[in-house]
């Protein structure tokens, strides 16, 4: 079934910029079409690619990203003039005034899970239940939902801060150049060539491909993917080299670069 | 090359077919070692599958053992250790040719490559066969 342009760039946690990188698609072209501007179908088959979803799962016309709604302020309920309505297919119900949720946080008594996350953090930072009694003052049973959640934020502070004062002292006791080489695990990301194909679709370089197969091709890129490159020859139809075709590329020298004028 | 990448390789040669239908031919139960064979950053390290693939593809078995000496982690180690020491980088391709230049950069797919005239090159990290000192990598 067909989603939404943003709904499917959220769910792979990219950017617009970082989208348009990969489909070769202005930003200002995907806000637009976000907002609900019919998506040109050259456009939605570099974005498919882009996403890894095939063209007819992408709407031709996005609805509208629904905008965060704030919490209004408690106090001020002036009524508005022109009720605006909600969005066509919003099924949210609107935000309950934060300080309603207080009060009941506060009359309501404490909740089981609450207490046995908390023992749970302290036990991480090798406190004892009565440890934590007697830091909180009262004993875990009578504490409020409201208390739970505050000594909750303030425990999940504490272990952060207490394990990374473990971190520093493990590393400051291991004797000097001892530290474990992984140089070799950056092989799990892609971002040299990510950023070296961006950098070169920005500049508008004239790239020369080598294929596995001997064949050679020029052109400028137009998008590119994890697994493929879209180019534009100077003189033909764009097109799309499996990266798995490659042997390699290069900027083609202009006249200005020395290893053009030793060419010559 | 690592073996991997050359199973591959010989695989999409073939018109890319099914795995299973490799491991039915060569007498295994699942395909489950070979596509471990073809994805492994590591030496394949069983003589008798890489025997018996050697066999299916119609190759010499010292064609595959020269593959499974160089793995894709010897490659990672000789471009990190490069890039470290700045020393000049030679990568042999599959069509023959030899690039030589100072490695800038690696990741999972590519490794860049400066040369002496300061472009860049992208190698595609299937594309290369051999490198200098390929095999003397123990670290594994």
């Amino acid at each position: 079934m067909a989603k939404n342009l943003w709904e499917l760039r959220m769910a792979r946690h990219m950017t617009v910029k970082q989208l348009a990188g990969k489909a070769g698609v202005s930003a200002s072209d995907i806000y637009a079409y976000e907002s609900g501007k019919l998506v040109k179908t050259a456009h939605r088959a570099r974005l498919a690619k882009a996403l890894y979803v095939d063209t007819y799962e992408i709407k031709a016309q996005s609805d509208p990203k629904p905008k965060k709604e704030k919490p209004k302020p408690a106090a001020v309920q002036r009524p508005s003039p022109k009720p605006t309505p909600a969005p066509a297919k919003s099924k949210t119900a609107p935000p309950k005034p934060v300080a309603k949720k207080k009060q009941k946080m506060a009359s309501k008594p404490v909740r089981e899970s609450q207490i046995t996350h908390l023992l749970q953090l302290a036990r991480s930072m090798g406190q004892t239940e009565t440890a934590v009694t007697e830091t909180i003052g009262k004993p875990l049973t009578e504490l409020t939902m409201q208390e739970a959640s505050h000594w909750l934020n303030r425990y999940t502070e504490d272990l952060q801060a207490f394990k990374a004062k473990r971190a520093a002292e493990s590393d400051s006791e291991r004797p000097p150049n001892t530290r474990r080489k992984r140089y070799h695990l950056p092989e799990g990301v892609d971002e040299f060539e990510f950023n070296y194909l961006t950098a070169r679709q920005e500049a508008g370089d004239l790239l020369a491909f080598k294929l596995f197969d001997g064949t050679e091709m020029n052109g400028r890129i137009v998008g590119f993917s994890p697994y493929t490159i879209t180019i534009a020859p100077p003189d033909g139809p764009e097109t799309t080299i499996n990266k798995i075709a490659l042997a390699y590329y290069t900027v083609v020298p202009t006249a200005a670069t020395p290893a053009a004028e030793e060419a010559v | 090359m690592s073996l991997s990448d050359h199973l591959r390789y010989l695989r999409a040669m073939r018109g890319g077919m099914d795995t299973r239908a490799i491991a039915e031919a060569i007498g295994l139960e699942t395909s489950g070692p070979i596509n471990r064979a073809e994805t492994q950053y590591r030496p394949v390290r069983d003589p008798e599958l890489v025997a018996k693939l050697a066999n299916y593809y119609g190759r010499p078995l010292e064609e595959f053992q020269w593959h499974d000496a160089r793995p894709r982690k010897f490659l990672t180690f000789y471009a990190a250790r490069a890039l470290e020491t700045k020393e000049p980088a030679s990568l042999t391709l599959r069509s023959g040719e030899t690039l030589r230049g100072r490695i800038v950069w690696w990741d999972l797919g590519s490794i860049g490559l400066e040369m002496a005239d300061g472009r860049t090159i992208v190698v595609m990290r299937h594309a290369v066969v051999d490198w200098l000192d390929a095999t003397n990598w123990k670290d594994v």
